[in-house]
């Protein structure tokens, strides 16, 4: 029973507690070794951010103060990239496409990417090819996937407009039209659910089934194991499939790159493209910085939110 | 108690070890040959002398340690390499694996190797200098140019050319001068140039027993023949015109028709300081060309041409502007319909001040600053831009720099491998124009992702709105653009 | 065919299905051929960039672009496959690209593993600040540090090899530790706590516990990793010059000319280097997320 398992953990739990050294500065030997432990499991990473992403990160910083074109020292400005960025009308164009994009898309994604692990997870003839098939989009090479779509969108002859012109949908423009341009990425991204599909499958797959069991001897039917044991004992791996979709959702830039540039009239200018642009055609990293941290702070409140929401819903069974 | 507990020395061993691997793999200690340039005294004639001397040395070395040694001059006799940087494609391949190594049997001491970078050539080249390591060779388009001049990251190749008397292979003509030179100096060789002619399918000529345009044509002859080569054949649509494929980006390609009256959309073509958009001369070429054309079906639409089938190359359009790198498609192994269709080209109509504007295109090589061997660096450009290197480009498929390049070398060759006669259209559109794409130094945005330019075509393109309103509405944004550029250089 | 599940779904399902009715196996046999009828419908669409590929690397240029869309090219130019490797070194591209790949998936198997062990099943002061760092690091978008690393890799001399591209990767990557460590905190605490009464150390509960129930993490993380690498095109771009250690996304840009594409040699290119991984994909899945063994749990 759920219920057992839980008191289970609990008293392991309270034996641990107990296994610790009162609050003082001494630690019992346990939580030292534990310190030390952890410090030593997580020593590559630790590594890594010092050696391969603080001084890149902390220069980024300090470039926003400056101007630096990549071939001669940086120059000092001030406040002036800043000034500039608030004055900067593309700025706000460029983030309004990208919130756009994310909170339309993720949701879509995740529930697209669920629906199909649901789908596979149900054991029908064949899995292995029907995993493989849904996963390509994320295989093919982005070029490849970019011209494929363009046809696919043609207004005249693409795949798209005919299939909606058998329900009697008259052509629609897609990448030419400002107003169809971003729902025809958000529809291109919901065929790239290939990584968020197999994690959640992952997860489904780890659910123990004496769990499963138990909510059956409890009298629990397909639809509630579903939805009040399965789903809760996964929220974890929704919670990072969300909280992935999010800060990746808002940095995307290659199909952009490939297929639109930008256009039309900037319906498709992603912020990262935006700061591509700046940064390595107009040789003005230093205002690309001072935008790339602008991103930062937008990503990390929305991310902040699902964070602190995080608590109410995300169950973490095996927490320590 | 489980008697297979892993401790932690062992564990600690065991990615100690494992790390130590990586490492290891990482950091082999290399054995290398390096020659090292070392100045000794020599009695030569009676007096005593420094001279530099190349030694070899069989180094074992965990890195290896570049020498610095300063070269006045290279030694006599001395290994030179340099480095040639070109576009990663598959014809350029072919072209600088020749020029190499023909310059090498030239010059034997010399070895250049030949750096390609495909897909992001100008990222590649940026990374490599905000390294300090560029290649000493370098190609560059010629409105790339002027962001690394204002830095020097290249240098002035005037020295040499006077030095060596080289001036015959840069003609001096405004064209040539605003996309070669940046504010006084030279920069860049024209090594290869493209310029937008306008082709045209004979068979859809004949069709209608209308004669072949030939130079001098006006734009109202032109016009005519847009509507009159429209119409329908056996159930498929045939077209008069056809704008560039790729639409976004058409400005650079549509330079003709905006200055065909003698009208600029700029007060200058090289550092320009008023966006002129807003002008009749301006924005009628545009309205029919690409507005009208497009609405009264004389065109096919962005979605059509994206969509691929119709174009010159698939004989259903009768005229389009383009430039030597379109005839590929045109006949030949790589021809969209085999074995091809019959064409041929001419300078484009003229407009009411009866001169060619053709947009050139013109892309050469520059000359690192950081380069340590500026002479030999030099003599490298100095063959591909003579006789026998161009005889090489031209061989690639790609057209000579200068006029008589392209009239003596490159078309003969083109001629034969294209099916084609009118050559010398290219040689005009490059000897009598000015034109060539609007020339800034580092950070003006003009084409691209955000830029106004490009969302004024789209707004064109997609019949939004008229040319003149699409103007009106963009140039505040155009002058925006530039106000900003002029503010940053101050 | 085992389900996935464990030889217990198939117990219970038995048990199930030898009570209901006729009427309700029909309904459920019904339910189970609509969705099979729904499975494959998605199929085709998520094939159709594959199916369009395969289709234009058997073209002649210019059918590339024809309307319509013609799916089978006439007649089938199969020497579209071995000019690729007659215009460039393919299989050189092929090798650097294996290699790469190959270095810098384990390392992120085995960096992630670790680091994620260390953020989820251990308890010590700084954990979940590291994990903040962690989540934050993800947040900066990459292009303003490349130059900034590259003068780095310039400095140590490292620019020009391959160590860019793979040794990083055994630093541990922030995606891939997030994944393991929210992976890892859906086991159940049972088994390492009880292995922890027994006295192992938590290297060994990580090694003899932990690690054998994170097959499905491992093969997430492993073929994460593997696509990165192999796709990868800005990172060998500005490290790499020598055309003989090219990888096999800049051999695909290599045609994309400058004044066009040679399209079908792009397709062909490209499905050279997808087949291999398809196929590479499909066993892996099936070794690896296969069933989780509980063997740990059972018999309670």
């Amino acid at each position: 029973m759920v219920q057992t398992l839980d008191k289970r953990s609990e008293e392991v739990a309270e034996l641990a507690t107990i296994e610790q050294a009162p609050r003082n500065l001494r630690m019992s030997r346990a939580a030292r070794r534990d310190l030390r432990d952890g410090v030593l499991l997580c020593m590559p990473y630790i590594l890594g951010v010092v050696l391969l992403w603080l001084g890149p990160m902390l220069y980024s910083i300090f470039l926003i103060t400056q101007k630096w074109n990549m071939l001669m020292p940086a120059k000092y400005v001030g406040a002036g990239n800043i000034k500039r960025m608030l004055a900067d009308k593309l700025v706000s164009k460029a983030l309004f496409n990208t919130a756009y994009y994310t909170f339309v898309g993720v949701p879509l994604q995740l529930a697209v990417a669920f629906a199909l692990a649901v789908l596979l997870n149900l054991n029908i003839k064949g899995q292995s090819v029907f995993r493989t098939i849904y996963y390509l989009p994320s295989i093919t090479p982005a070029v490849a996937t970019a011209v494929v779509w363009v046809q696919m969108l043609n207004p005249q002859y693409g795949v798209i407009n005919t299939v909606l012109g058998w329900f009697g949908v008259a052509p629609i423009k897609w990448l030419f039209d400002p107003t169809f341009a971003m729902p025809a990425f958000i529809m291109m991204s919901l065929f790239s659910v290939g990584p968020a599909m197999i994690i959640f499958l992952a997860g489904l797959q780890s659910v123990p089934p004496e769990v499963l069991e138990a909510a059956t001897i409890d009298g629990a039917n397909n639809w509630s194991r579903f939805w009040r044991v399965k789903v809760p004992i996964i929220s974890p791996i929704v919670f990072f499939n969300m909280i992935m979709g999010i800060i990746g959702s808002f940095q995307v830039f290659t199909a952009s790159f490939i297929m639109t540039r930008g256009g039309p009239q900037n319906a498709t200018l992603f912020f990262v493209l935006y700061i591509y642009q700046q940064g390595f055609e107009l040789f003005k990293m230093g205002y690309a910085a001072t935008l790339s941290w602008l991103l930062f702070l937008v990503i990390m409140f929305f991310t902040a939110i699902q964070f602190g929401l995080s608590k109410r819903w995300v169950y973490y069974g095996g927490e320590l | 108690m489980s008697s297979k507990n892993v401790s932690r020395r062992r564990f600690l061993t065991l990615s100690g070890t494992a790390l130590a691997g990586v490492m290891a793999a990482a950091c082999q200690p290399k054995v290398v040959e390096v020659e090292k340039i070392v100045k000794e005294t020599v009695i030569v004639e009676g007096e005593s002398k420094v001279v530099e001397k190349v030694v070899k040395e069989t180094v074992e070395v965990e890195k290896v340690v570049k020498e610095t040694v300063e070269v006045q001059v290279p030694a006599e006799g001395g290994m030179n390499s340099l480095r040639l940087s070109a576009w990663a494609d598959v014809s350029d391949a072919v072209v600088y694996a020749n020029i190499s190594n023909a310059f090498m049997e030239m010059y034997p001491d010399m070895t250049v190797s030949v750096e390609q970078y495909p897909g992001g050539y100008y990222q590649k080249v940026l990374a490599n200098f905000a390294a300090g390591d560029p290649a000493d060779v370098i190609y560059f388009q010629g409105w790339r140019m002027p962001a690394y001049a204002d830095n020097m990251a290249v240098q002035p190749l005037d020295p040499f050319i006077d030095a060596n008397n080289a001036q015959a292979f840069f003609p001096d003509t405004a064209n040539y001068n605003a996309a070669t030179k940046w504010q006084g100096k030279t920069y860049v060789t024209p090594t290869d140039c493209g310029a937008l002619v306008t082709m045209y399918n004979k068979d859809m000529f004949d069709e209608k027993g209308i004669a072949y345009p030939e130079s001098g044509w006006t734009y109202e002859d032109m016009q005519a023949i847009i509507e009159e080569l429209t119409y329908e054949k056996d159930g498929m649509q045939y077209y008069g015109w056809a704008q560039a494929g790729g639409w976004n980006g058409t400005y650079s390609r549509f330079l003709h028709w905006l200055r065909k009256d003698g009208e600029m959309e700029w007060d200058t073509q090289v550092e320009p300081t008023k966006a002129l958009w807003d002008k009749a001369a301006i924005w009628e070429p545009i309205q029919y060309l690409v507005n009208d054309t497009i609405d009264k079906g004389f065109c096919p639409s962005p979605d059509i041409i994206a969509g691929g089938g119709v174009g010159l190359d698939t004989g259903r359009v009768a005229m389009v502007m383009e430039g030597p790198w379109y005839m590929p498609r045109l006949w030949g192994e790589l021809a969209s319909q085999q074995p091809g269709i019959n064409w041929d080209c001419v300078t484009p109509a003229v407009g009411s001040d009866g001169k060619n504007h053709t947009t050139n295109y013109i892309h050469g090589h520059t000359m690192a600053a950081a380069t340590n061997n500026p002479e030999a660096a030099w003599d490298l450009i100095a063959f591909i831009i003579s006789e026998e290197g161009e005889t090489i480009i031209a061989n690639g498929g790609r057209m000579c720099g200068t006029p008589s390049g392209i009239n003596n070398i490159w078309g003969p060759i083109a001629a034969e491998n294209y099916n084609f006669t009118n050559f010398k259209a290219f040689a005009d559109g490059m000897a009598e124009s000015d034109s060539v794409p609007v020339q800034v130094g580092e950070g003006m945005l003009l084409e691209g992702a955000g830029a106004p330019i490009t969302a004024l075509w789209d707004a064109c393109v997609g019949v939004q709105m008229t040319a003149q309103e699409a103007c009106e509405m963009y140039n505040p944004d155009i002058q925006a653009a530039l106000d900003l550029y002029w503010a940053d250089r101050s | 065919m085992m389900t996935t599940l464990g030889p217990h779904m198939d117990a219970q399902y038995l048990k199930e299905k030898s009570r209901m009715s006729r009427r309700a196996r029909l309904r459920r046999q019904t339910g189970r051929g609509l969705l099979l009828i729904l499975m494959l419908t998605l199929s085709v669409a998520f094939m159709v960039p594959l199916v369009w590929l395969i289709s234009t690397s058997l073209k002649l240029p210019g059918q590339v672009f024809l309307q319509p869309i013609q799916w089978i090219p006439r007649p089938p130019q199969w020497n579209n496959y071995p000019e690729v490797f007659r215009r460039l070194p393919f299989h050189k591209f092929i090798l650097n690209t294996l290699k790469v790949t190959a270095l810098g998936t384990s390392g992120a198997v085995i960096s992630s593993l670790m680091v994620g062990f260390g953020l989820s099943k251990i308890r010590w002061p700084g954990r979940e600040l590291l994990f903040t760092i962690l989540v934050g690091t993800m947040m900066l978008p990459g292009i303003v540090s490349m130059i900034p690393v590259f003068i780095m890799f310039k400095q140590i001399d490292w620019v020009g090899t391959f160590k860019p591209l793979w040794v990083p990767a055994w630093f541990g990557s922030a995606f891939h530790i997030f994944l393991v460590r929210q992976y890892m905190l859906t086991l159940p605490n049972e088994l390492n706590e009880a292995a922890k009464i027994d006295g192992a150390s938590n290297f060994s509960i990580l090694w003899r516990v932990i690690v054998p129930l994170c097959g499905p993490a491992i093969a997430s993380v492993a073929i994460f990793s593997f696509l990165g690498h192999y796709n990868n095109f800005m990172g060998p771009l500005i490290y790499l010059s020598e055309n003989e250690m090219y990888t096999i996304p800049l051999g695909l840009l290599w045609f994309q000319g400058r004044f066009g594409n040679f399209w079908h040699l792009v397709m062909a290119a490209s499905m050279i280097s997808v087949a291999p991984v398809i196929a590479l994909f499909f066993f892996a899945q099936s070794y690896f997320i296969q069933g989780v063994q509980f063997s740990g749990l059972a018999g309670r």
